[in-house]
């Protein structure tokens, strides 16, 4: 997500972020308060849209109005996409928002042995749930019955899918659910209230198979929460956009979204088995399952809408070895994906994708640590996302071989 | 009992889409004795008078009429075949287009009313297990054509008049004199009757549910060869319906275009040179670069499309100065919809001006006559249909998609 976090993270000590949202549309306080925080996320919205984000310092849980002026009107993007969602408040009003007959949906979460984050999970989303549609829990491989015990106190659908890994418990989600869209998310997110309706609403033509939405942290208090929000993090920007084959390349569909606010037509991924293989966390691929989902539904030429207005919050984990393990398990899956997509599509852009995000990605945040820039991600994660990519490739390989022999082994 | 259709089909050796298409209308909802099939053979040397034979029996099309003739093109076999035609609704399908069971119901459902109505099924096209890159683009434009179709309130333009699966009066074909044959070759001669018929006061309507599947076979050489067709047809429908050349591509300047009309010689070796470049694209998996260079290609071949009937650049700029002034309105909407009703041009196509932002104009080109000012609720339906144009307008989204 680009903004100024990373300034206000380098001002050591580290101090956590409260977060807030902010409507436009309504008359701003003077003073804007954050008690107990020095620091503070703004969710700036216009309406129920989101228009961008502030990042700023709050001396004594307090910023003034003219500090967020300022600010905004020093950000060109920003001032200019709140002037256009003002603009569009009043041009389209009804067209945009009513008027759609969304489909039918299933909220699939899938979860293993995170109980309480389940629970403020789920109790958002019974909020945002609307007669249309249901909500299916996928338990995977459970070590105890402590997400049953959570499921059982909600309407939702429980089940349970034996075999530990991301995708078999996205694919039992699916078949266990029976609305047109499936919504996947997380069990660590908590979902705004117009969310599910959102999500299910921006599938408005055939084409579009898949639909990605925005996601922000829901708490910034640790440092490894905050370098993961400034540096990675799930955002794809505060634009609506529409990717298909003529936009991007298929195989650099890391750049539509990702898993935690995803939702693809069901008949697609149960027809075309798009989560069908061993990929993702619980594999040694570490991530990347949903990646290739989009992959194949850019690659048969369908759409996939970026949908910033369904925003989730999400919560990072707070210690420095999760944060680690996580940046190197995207380096690891994506890396692995693209040797995927040239191993088993033959498709060769995925090599130039590969090096443009090689290029871009890991080369730059090595140069920008070695000069010891403001904005450079510490040597240490840099050095673990190195490990990553160049583990990507060898952990699709491993992967498929053990694959081979397990299913070898299984037929007599 | 009288007839309640004629389905006039115009044909050109595809005896095996012939008899799936004879197949589905010897199954449909409504009794094969209540409709007649007209089958034109437009210079036919396959087995299609076979195929044909198989199917006229009682109990499978009992009035199923086969006309052959000299290949002249659809346009003209069209009118052939509703010349013989004795229904009073005439329902045009293409020899690729494989109706569902109930496409020629609701076909007729619309017509019972009597109303002046051309009704526009759709023809989609399934995609494969393993669709190639020209399968997925033409399945994607008619997917999204079909969309825009069915969004609500969507101003109709005579460009919804496609024909693979339309039905209209007899009355009204003949009242516009059915099609222009000098749109010889592909595509053109639907739009020119389009207009035609909204000139005079025909209605569309556009029926999702009388459904079709459409058999595309078209491959990309063969939609260089319609874009080719298509540029020099943009060009006769502008000399036939000046007002119309406004909306129209060919109004779109280029520097390529320029090149391409002043040499047209070398450029079309060119374009002939760099045909077989796709199939290597194709096969190495390059696909950017193959959607890019067949989107150079279709360009290039629609302005020689052009170039075959305005000869040079410096008359196909005689020719866009020789088209009369369309009314133009502007419209501030900075500050919400007008309270004034914008006066539009009751007898053709308007140009309609939207200002949305300071620094840029949204420019429309609404090419139904309307004889209503433009009011609010006018605008609302223009920006409804417009509404992908607008909202990229103001979502501009960035350029910065290269990067993984």
């Amino acid at each position: 997500m680009s903004c100024k976090g990373h300034l206000l993270l380098k001002q050591q000590p580290f101090m956590p972020f409260g977060i807030r949202t902010l409507d436009l549309n309504q008359p701003v306080e003077p003073v804007i308060e954050v008690p107990g925080y020095e620091r503070v996320l703004l969710v700036l919205k216009v309406g129920s849209r989101v228009a961008g984000i502030a990042v700023l310092a709050a001396p004594n849980g307090e910023v003034t109005e003219q500090t967020l002026r300022a600010y905004v009107a020093d950000d060109p993007d920003l001032s200019d996409r709140i002037d256009r969602l003002k603009m569009r408040e009043k041009l389209m009003p009804v067209q945009d928002d009513a008027g759609k007959s969304a489909p039918s949906w299933s909220v699939v979460v899938c979860t293993r042995d995170r109980a309480e984050d389940l629970r403020r999970c789920l109790e958002s989303l019974v909020k945002a749930a609307d007669s249309q549609g249901e909500i299916v829990i996928v338990d995977n491989n459970p070590p105890d019955d402590s997400t049953k015990r959570v499921a059982r106190q909600f309407p939702v659908k429980y089940c349970v899918e034996p075999r530990q890994g991301l995708n078999w418990a996205r694919t039992c989600g699916a078949k266990a659910a029976s609305g047109e869209v499936l919504i996947y998310t997380d069990d660590d997110v908590v979902v705004d209230v117009d969310w599910i309706w959102r999500m299910a609403a921006a599938f408005e033509s055939p084409r579009v198979a898949a639909v990605t939405g925005l996601t922000f942290p829901l708490e910034l208090e640790s440092e490894a929460q905050a370098l993961f929000e400034f540096y990675g993090g799930h955002g794809r920007g505060f634009e609506r956009r529409v990717f298909d084959e003529s936009i991007i390349p298929a195989s650099a569909a890391g750049l539509v979204g990702s898993g935690a606010n995803m939702a693809i037509r069901r008949e697609i991924v149960l027809s075309r088995k798009l989560f069908e293989q061993e990929l993702d966390v619980g594999t040694r691929t570490l991530s990347g399952g949903d990646t290739y989902a989009f992959y194949q539904l850019l690659d048969l030429g369908y759409q996939v809408v970026y949908e910033p207005d369904a925003v989730v919050w999400h919560r990072h984990r707070r210690d420095d070895q999760s944060l680690k393990k996580m940046l190197y398990g995207y380096s690891v899956g994506g890396y692995a994906l693209l040797m995927r997509c040239l191993a088993e599509h033959g498709d060769p852009e995925s090599i130039m994708v590969g090096l443009q995000w090689f290029k871009h990605h890991h080369l730059k945040q090595l140069w920008r640590a070695l000069r010891a820039k403001p904005d450079a991600l510490p040597m240490e994660l840099v050095l673990t996302e190195w490990r990553g990519a160049f583990m990507g490739p060898w952990a699709y390989w491993l992967n498929r071989w053990a694959t081979r022999k397990k299913q070898g082994g299984a037929s007599p | 009992m009288s007839l309640l259709c004629s389905v006039v089909i115009p044909t050109h050796n595809r005896a095996q889409h012939l008899n799936k298409l004879l197949a589905a209308l010897a199954t449909q909802s409504v009794s094969a004795d209540r409709f007649e099939v007209i089958v034109v053979m437009d210079g036919c040397v396959d087995n299609s008078p076979a195929v044909l034979e198989s199917w006229r029996t009682p109990n499978r099309l009992p009035h199923l009429i086969g006309i052959f003739q000299a290949q002249q093109g659809q346009a003209r076999a069209r009118n052939t075949g509703a010349t013989q035609a004795s229904g009073e609704v005439i329902v045009f399908l293409d020899d690729d287009v494989i109706p569902s069971v109930d496409c020629l119901e609701h076909h007729l459902r619309h017509h019972q009313s009597g109303q002046p109505l051309a009704v526009l099924g759709q023809a989609r096209i399934e995609l494969s297990e393993t669709p190639t890159l020209y399968q997925k683009i033409v399945w994607a434009w008619w997917e999204d054509r079909y969309h825009q179709m069915l969004q609500p309130g969507r101003i109709v333009s005579y460009r919804d008049f496609c024909v693979g699966n339309a039905s209209l009066r007899r009355r009204d074909f003949e009242a516009v004199s059915g099609f222009d044959a000098r749109f010889a070759g592909y595509g053109g001669e639907d739009f020119d009757l389009g207009y035609r018929l909204l000139k005079i006061g025909v209605q569309f309507v556009f029926e999702p549910r009388a459904a079709a599947q459409h058999l595309h076979h078209t491959r990309p050489t063969g939609v260089l060869r319609n874009m080719r067709h298509e540029g020099a047809h943009d060009v006769l429908l502008a000399e036939k319906h000046s007002e119309l050349l406004r909306g129209l591509r060919l109004m779109q300047r280029t520097q390529m275009a320029e090149f391409l009309l002043s040499s047209r010689l070398l450029s079309e070796w060119m374009v002939k040179l760099s045909t077989p470049l796709l199939w290597i694209l194709e096969g190495l998996g390059f696909r950017g670069s193959w959607r890019k260079l067949f989107g150079k290609l279709r360009h290039c071949c629609y302005w020689l499309g052009v170039g075959d009937r305005l000869k040079s650049w410096e008359d196909y700029r005689r020719f866009c100065e020789s088209a009369p002034e369309v009314p133009t309105i502007q419209a501030d909407l900075r500050h919400g919809f007008p309270d004034e009703p914008l006066p539009v041009n009751p007898n053709g196509p308007t140009f309609i001006q939207l200002r949305v932002r300071d620094d840029s104009v949204l420019g429309l080109v609404l090419d139904e006559p309307l004889d209503v000012p433009v009011n609010e609720a006018v605008l609302d339906r223009l920006l409804t249909r417009h509404l992908n144009e607008l909202r990229q307008f103001l979502n501009q989204p960035d350029a910065d998609t290269e990067n993984a």
